[in-house]
């Protein structure tokens, strides 16, 4: 133990107290003493005869360093090979303090390269890699509908309903815990403060039961809570009890005022529980669980208004779950052949469940990101190339000191250690700022954002990444150094010449790596950036400027449906009265807000639908004729709502021109009669085309239709617990939302108001998501063209540098300046070429990756391939050019003096 | 100066050839080479340490502390059996190399 111990003791220790070391010194002293003598007997003062015995020896220290390290007798095993290799990262470290621009430049490309790496990485970790916070993860799963072809609709991830529920919880041989969920916006009312909106999980009890999470305070949900008349019990969240109570530990038992939209009166709700922090289910930003109405006495099967949670019964697989879940299916079919054709349920693993929107984005990003470290890798590799040609003399001078081929390799591999390391850790930091960026620029709506963070998992792949990067940039320069010949070295006086050249292939290869996969990056940016500029450029159909949509909830009470719709009306007239505005109207929901409102309709008197035929879908939008005015909407045919459309008049819709050509090709639809929702509703009579519009979202051009909100009032009052105030204003529309809270006060001051958002920023937010991919994938693309540049750059002032004796005597042989140059830009531009075409092809071949992001534009879109191709040649071009012009400058005689 | 290559074998046959005539200190071998090679070798002196001491790890020489003729102490160096063969076989080795390089250079010139 003491000998372990005392070994360590040495390695930091200099001299090496060793008896090898005190000898050699000895022998060195002996000699040097002889050597003055031998001098001073020539006639040099004592002096100047010291000196020069030392010069002509060389640095007596480094002499006793080799001879040490080269014997065998003070250490061996693995303990000689730390001693050697913390001498080797002294060397090393020593090394880097001479050059600081070259290890300023690696260590920033590696720290990039690995910190962006890993910003991305814990991103991936924490929502597809991390297991859920809940025990036995694996065992959960997501029970949702789905339509298919034989429906006449194909609706993936649809909603399930209460008779499908019981029918499952009853039938199931697989599960042990069954929960319901689904989130539904509430009226908080906060002692002596403002009514504002909260979203609460409105749940099933066995929900707790099914994820098995136990609360922090109380108790969570009794099954005696829920079914048909729910008790008004809560269960806060965390965050929510912090943030309005304190964190107030006798909060239990107290009364909070909640008003919901579908229970009738604002109830006092009495608070049983508070769960433990993190914990929010199913959406990150729940606040609070109540119970969701379930009857069990309701057996109408075409309602779907909630999703279902459960977990595996010990010892269930989930293939066995999915067989007897099949069973359960075609019973059903057998059983209400009307609702369960073309309709089933089915599993999936939660986690799936919750992330599935952000995979392909996630996993894009990671591969992007990846090419950016392999690009930094081969930077590095390139610049540690470069350097080993430099250092050829100081490898040559070790070589004879007895140094072997494995102790340079092994130098080498540690200054790349050295360098990954120093990257990996300022990488961390790179890293821990980015992950934040991210979050911030992504907007909120990555699932599970809150679990993202740096962990264990994520320092292991930094750790990893280290490693990789040492191993990719540090490889090809040691193998350089394992073939040079320390001989040939000193032959042409430390120039390398010879070492040098056999070096050029693999310096090229480098070139084609870096301005391949900068190339491709660039590509991926070019394409999310068209893409992105199609969807902005596409005709919404409406005005997306100036105008400001305000959303209020009703609650129940108080509220009537015909007095919900006065109250809009009201609020428009009120509004439309005050100054800056030019127009106001009241919808059920604000354009661009909302992607899946697609509803069913009926067209009268077509015949039935033929199994696997897909039936008629359309976008549903309640609007008063002055909303469509305010965002100009126009007729084409026939008319807009008017005076005519009472409540109790006939019922009247307006479609779309999108509709009109899609159900009525080549014909009129005015005058035609449809019926829409899946409820057995009364009939409307068409009474006018409208311009089409892109209400669900600016790529999607899903058929519309309208319903005026005076019969809304009869034919669909359950849609009208929301509802928008759209505004347009003369100027800045942001400008009225005071104006409009004010008139929403004077008329209710206990009205929330769910939002108030600007249709610009309404529009900005629904391109968020590739707005978020372009933004990375530039940035990416950005410091990958950056790190090509400087690759290509150094490689080709190095070929200058290295060929100047060359050079020299070709100028000597009469060639000119400008042919000198000609040759070496010709030369160092194959392999840009070869780059460029590399890139091409491998973008070619990744193409379908990026097809699914893109937006009217091809993955292998000719316009984009031509100018970043392009693009890559001029910005190689530029690098290869200026470095090229200082063989231009080289003097033919000086050139050849130096040989 | 171009073509003086000094091979780190090179160095180990000409360090066993100064012993070829018996037992001597570093600085004697140093010495001796100096005198022998005309100056050309642009090596650093200390060179010789590392090549003593690996070549005395190949059992080729042998080493021990003695007293010079002034009466300093310094470390001898002595060719081992085992050294003496590889001086021979090396040396036969080297001059029928530079036998053909100097037959090539001239048969080149000429």
């Amino acid at each position: 133990m003491w000998r372990i111990f005392r070994r360590f003791r040495s390695v930091d220790r200099k001299p090496l107290p060793s008896r090898i070391g005190v000898e050699v010194r000895e022998e060195i002293r002996f000699y040097l003493e002889m050597r003055a003598e031998e001098l001073r007997r020539g006639g040099l003062a004592p002096e100047e005869a010291w000196k020069r015995a030392v010069e002509a020896f060389g640095d007596p220290e480094a002499v006793a360093e080799a001879v040490i390290s080269q014997d065998p007798g003070g250490r061996r095993g693995p303990l000689a090979f730390l001693d050697s290799l913390v001498q080797d990262a002294g060397h090393g470290l020593r090394n880097f303090r001479r050059m600081p621009g070259f290890t300023a430049t690696a260590v920033a490309a590696l720290a990039l390269g690995t910190g962006a790496t890993t910003a991305i990485f814990s991103v991936v970790s924490g929502v597809i890699l991390r297991p859920l916070p809940y025990p036995e993860p694996d065992r959960l799963v997501a029970i949702r509908s789905r339509w298919t072809a034989e429906s006449g609709y194909e609706w993936d991830r649809y909603p399930v309903g209460s008779p499908e529920y019981f029918d499952y919880l009853a039938e199931n041989r697989s599960m042990s815990a069954v929960g319901a969920v689904s989130t539904e916006r509430l009226t908080f009312r906060p002692q002596g403060g403002d009514p504002r909106m909260v979203t609460a999980g409105a749940v099933s009890p066995s929900m707790f039961r099914t994820l098995q999470v136990a609360p922090l305070l109380g108790r969570t949900l009794l099954d005696a809570d829920g079914g048909p008349d729910p008790a008004p019990v809560v269960v806060l969240a965390h965050d929510f009890w912090l943030r309005e109570f304190g964190g107030d530990s006798t909060i239990v038992g107290r009364a909070v005022e909640l008003g919901w939209e579908n229970q009738g009166n604002d109830v006092s709700s009495v608070v049983v529980g508070v769960m433990p922090a993190g914990f929010a289910f199913p959406d990150p930003d729940v606040e609070m669980w109540a119970p969701l109405l379930l009857d069990p006495a309701r057996t109408w099967r075409g309602g779907h208004w909630f999703t279902m949670i459960a977990r595996l019964a010990p010892g269930v697989s989930i293939p066995e779950a999915e067989a007897d879940m099949a069973g359960i299916m075609a019973s059903w079919r057998e059983r209400y052949p009307d609702h369960h054709r073309g309709h089933f349920l089915y599993l999936t693993p939660l986690k799936d469940d919750l992330v599935a929107d952000a995979r392909p984005t996630l996993l894009l990003l990671l591969g992007a990101v990846a090419f950016v470290l392999l690009i930094a890798c081969a930077n590095v590799a390139t610049l540690l190339l470069a350097r080993g040609t430099v250092r050829q003399r100081e490898f040559a001078v070790r070589a004879a000191l007895g140094a072997g081929r494995g102790r340079l390799v092994r130098q080498l591999l540690t200054e790349a250690l050295l360098l990954a390391t120093l990257g990996g850790v300022l990488g961390l930091v790179v890293a821990t700022l980015g992950v934040d960026a991210l979050l911030a620029l992504e907007g909120g709506t990555l699932p599970r954002g809150q679990e993202v963070g740096i962990d264990v998992r994520v320092l292991g792949f930094a750790a990893l990444m280290v490693i990789l990067t040492t191993l990719a940039s540090g490889l090809m320069p040691a193998r350089e150094a394992a073939l040079f010949d320390g001989s040939r070295a000193f032959a042409d006086g430390g120039r390398g010449v010879a070492a040098g050249r056999r070096s050029v292939p693999l310096r090229q290869a480098l070139v084609v790596t870096e301005v391949g996969l900068a190339l491709v990056l660039l590509l991926g940016a070019g394409l999310m950036a068209r893409s992105l500029r199609r969807t902005l450029r596409q005709d919404p159909g409406f005005v997306t400027t100036g105008i400001l949509a305000v959303s209020l909830t009703f609650p129940e009470s108080g509220y009537t449906a015909q007095e919900k719709v006065d109250f809009m009306t009201t609020l428009a007239e009120r509004v439309r009265r005050a100054s800056g505005v030019s127009g106001a109207g009241v919808a059920s929901r604000p354009p661009l807000l909302y992607d899946n409102s697609m509803t069913r309709f009926v067209i009268e008197d077509r015949p039935e639908l033929q199994p696997g035929e897909e039936g008629p879908t359309g976008s549903h939008v309640m609007a008063s004729r002055s909303a469509l005015e305010a965002l100009g909407v126009r007729a084409v045919r026939g008319r807009l709502f008017d005076a005519r459309d009472v409540v109790d008049g006939p019922p009247v819709a307006l479609v779309d021109e999108t509709m009109a050509e899609r159900y009525w090709p080549g014909q009129d639809p005015v005058g035609r009669r449809i019926r829409f929702g899946m409820t057995d509703s009364e009939m409307r009579m068409i009474v006018g085309v409208v311009t089409a519009v892109r209400f669900d979202g600016l790529t999607i051009q899903a058929p519309t239709f309208y319903e005026p909100e005076t019969q809304a009032v009869r034919l669909t009052p359950f849609h009208l617990g929301t509802m928008t105030l759209l505004v347009r204003a003369a100027g800045d529309p942001s400008r009225l939302a005071g104006t409009v809270r004010d008139a929403v006060r004077e008329l209710d001051p206990g009205l929330p108001i769910l939002s108030a958002r600007t249709i610009e920023d309404i529009l900005g937010g629904s391109v968020a998501r590739p707005r978020f991919i372009f933004v990375l994938l530039t940035v990416f693309a950005a410091v990958a063209m950056t790190l090509g540049t400087i690759g290509v750059y150094g490689v080709v002032a190095q070929a200058v540098a290295q060929r100047t004796n060359e050079i020299g005597v070709r100028r000597s042989l009469g060639a000119g300046p400008r042919e000198v140059w000609g040759m070496i830009v010709s030369q160092e531009m194959r392999p840009v070429a070869m780059g460029i075409a590399v890139g091409v092809t491998a973008a070619l071949a990744m193409s379908r990756i990026l097809a699914g992001f893109l937006f009217q534009v091809s993955a292998t879109d000719p316009w984009t391939y031509g100018l970043v191709a392009l693009g890559v040649a001029a910005v190689a071009t530029l690098a290869t050019v200026v470095p090229a012009r200082r063989a231009m400058r080289i003097d033919p005689v000086e050139a050849l003096r130096m040989e | 100066m171009a073509g003086s290559d000094l091979y780190t074998g090179t160095l180990d046959v000409v360090i066993l050839k100064a012993l070829a005539g018996g037992p001597m200190h570093g600085y004697a071998i140093g010495l001796w080479i100096r005198s022998r090679s005309r100056e050309v070798l642009d090596v650093k002196e200390g060179v010789l340490y590392p090549a003593l001491h690996r070549i005395e790890r190949r059992g080729w020489v042998r080493s021990r502390w003695g007293r010079t003729d002034t009466g300093r102490r310094a470390k001898f160096y002595e060719l081992t059996e085992l050294g003496r063969a590889h001086l021979e076989e090396e040396s036969a080795r080297l001059a029928e190399y530079s036998e053909a390089v100097l037959s090539l250079l001239d048969h080149a010139t000429r």
